[in-house]
């Protein structure tokens, strides 16, 4: 059976819900616009869902005028994208970095929802935030706001098999990822580490190791206790739990949704 | 009712045991046997925001358990936590956790390895031990920044080997290679890591390269 493309998924802000485009463009930090934007608290420490289960049903979509934000029980509001102006310092992961505040309209209308004061802010031109040396594929490889790696897959069959294991099935969305492929066996990506998908070539790195997010309902932004006891039951190793591999492209491409996958290492 | 339910949980005690950590003791109104390891979901009643906490005491003190839970400057949960009072009302969700968890059927000596707060799920793996009388061999070792930062330190003082660091948590491959060596058959231990990522994926890396089996070591994300 052949494995194909089934959903692309790229996240403008970090915690924030999915876009599901057709087609993508992967430049040098995984699909453009994925994790570009992410919110701060007012000491620069970057919010996501482990704390904000309700971040899930924030939604940030690209647009010509600027990024439009959607939170429950608002009207839409589309910020201008600030490129350059005031910088402050933020944290991901311990790590700090500078980026581009996104103007006091956006802070306002994210506060009114997320309950605590907060900035929205985008990488600034030129962002280098380096990955991991394990996951360097070349010299000009580079994330935006993602935890750990520009990109990351898991396949339907995978899903499907711990579905098996539910009393209720749980989406795909809870786990985020980038790169969705149907067909082939369950946990086949385990053993991957060259893949083509369409026109790109891309490195299968390293699993995922799971953090609290999966038991949030994407849709909803309620805070479960499964999927995350039944996985940790038989995908357990050394550093965590494992769903799903984190992926590096090797070149720009443009993805498009039926693309074949082609397994080559 | 089930552990997957929200449960009433009443505070029985709340008391600073380190710097920036704190020791609540809750009294839930229905107790469930836990595995050293585990944790519960905590939130004041009928709100949304709750967290994970790791339990601190052991499964044969039954009735209360006991969390050791870290002030975070921006946690929204932790700084509310540490205000509460003997008789204030919470409730409780678990105790969950599957893969971390550790008791004394298993065989084999014990690795216990953590940074900071991730301290707090060995302790309650320590006590259960000591609880039930097993002498096996055990090796419990904690990087921290200094000795107010260890959560009930005069308590564990004797028991710790710490290795404390000024900048980030770290356990390097010399020193745990001679804690271990010298007192326990490394290659058929059973290793518990708690702590930041970063901290924990270096030293899963060291036990590794010890010779411990994979099998045999599993990690918690303290964050």
């Amino acid at each position: 059976m052949d494995i194909t493309l089934s959903q692309i998924a790229v996240y403008p802000v970090k915690s924030f819900a999915a876009i599901y485009p057709t087609a993508a463009e992967v430049v040098e930090t995984g699909f453009r616009h994925d994790r570009e934007w992410m919110v701060v608290a007012s000491d620069g420490v970057f919010l996501t869902q482990r704390q904000h289960p309700d971040m899930a049903v924030l939604s940030a979509v690209p647009t010509p005028a600027g990024l439009q934000l959607t939170v429950p029980g608002l009207e839409p509001l589309v910020v201008p994208v600030v490129e350059e102006g005031p910088e402050i310092t933020v944290q991901v992961w311990g790590q700090m970095c500078q980026a581009v505040d996104q103007g006091n309209a956006a802070a306002e209308y994210l506060e009114s929802s997320l309950g605590r004061p907060c900035r929205l802010v985008r990488m600034p031109p030129g962002f280098r935030r380096q990955l991991g040396l394990e996951y360097r594929v070349s010299g000009r490889t580079r994330i935006g706001f993602a935890d750990s790696s520009p990109l990351m897959l898991i396949s339907d069959a995978s899903l499907a098999d711990l579905n098996s294991r539910l009393e209720r099935p749980v989406a795909m969305s809870r786990f985020r990822p980038n790169l969705v492929i149907a067909g082939g066996t369950a946990f086949q990506e385990d053993a991957w580490t060259r893949i083509r998908i369409g026109e790109g070539f891309f490195r299968v790195v390293k699993d995922c190791i799971r953090c609290e997010i999966p038991l949030v309902d994407q849709e909803t932004g309620e805070k479960g206790v499964e999927p995350l006891e039944t996985l940790e039951s038989y995908r357990a190793g050394p550093k965590g739990t494992r769903f799903g591999r984190k992926v590096v492209q090797e070149s720009p491409a443009t993805l498009h949704l039926g693309d074949t996958v082609e397994v080559l290492e | 009712m089930t552990r997957f339910d929200w449960r009433p949980a009443t505070v029985v005690a709340n008391q600073w045991a380190a710097t920036e950590m704190f020791a609540l003791r809750l009294l839930p109104e229905e107790w469930i046997p836990h595995r050293p390891g585990q944790h519960y979901e905590i939130r004041f009643p009928g709100e949304r925001l709750s967290r994970k906490f790791s339990i601190a005491s052991n499964p044969e003190a039954e009735g209360a358990i006991e969390f050791g839970i870290q002030l975070l400057p921006t946690g929204m949960l932790s700084s509310r936590l540490a205000q509460c009072r003997r008789g204030d009302r919470l409730e409780v969700r678990g105790p969950t956790g599957v893969a971390f968890a550790w008791d004394a059927g298993q065989t084999g000596p014990l690795v216990l390895i953590g940074a900071g707060a991730g301290i707090t799920p060995l302790v309650s793996m320590y006590e259960h031990l000591r609880a039930v009388g097993d002498s096996r061999t055990v090796a419990f070792v904690l990087s921290a920044k200094a000795p107010d930062r260890v959560f009930h330190y005069e308590r564990y003082r004797h028991a710790l080997t710490t290795r404390f660091t000024s900048t980030e948590p770290r356990i390097d491959f010399p020193f745990l290679r001679s804690t271990l060596a010298p007192v326990l058959d490394v290659s058929g231990a059973q290793a518990r890591v708690c702590g930041p990522p970063p901290f924990m994926s270096a030293v899963v890396d060291h036990l590794l390269a010890l010779g411990v089996h994979p099998d045999r070591i599993r990690s918690e994300a303290f964050v």
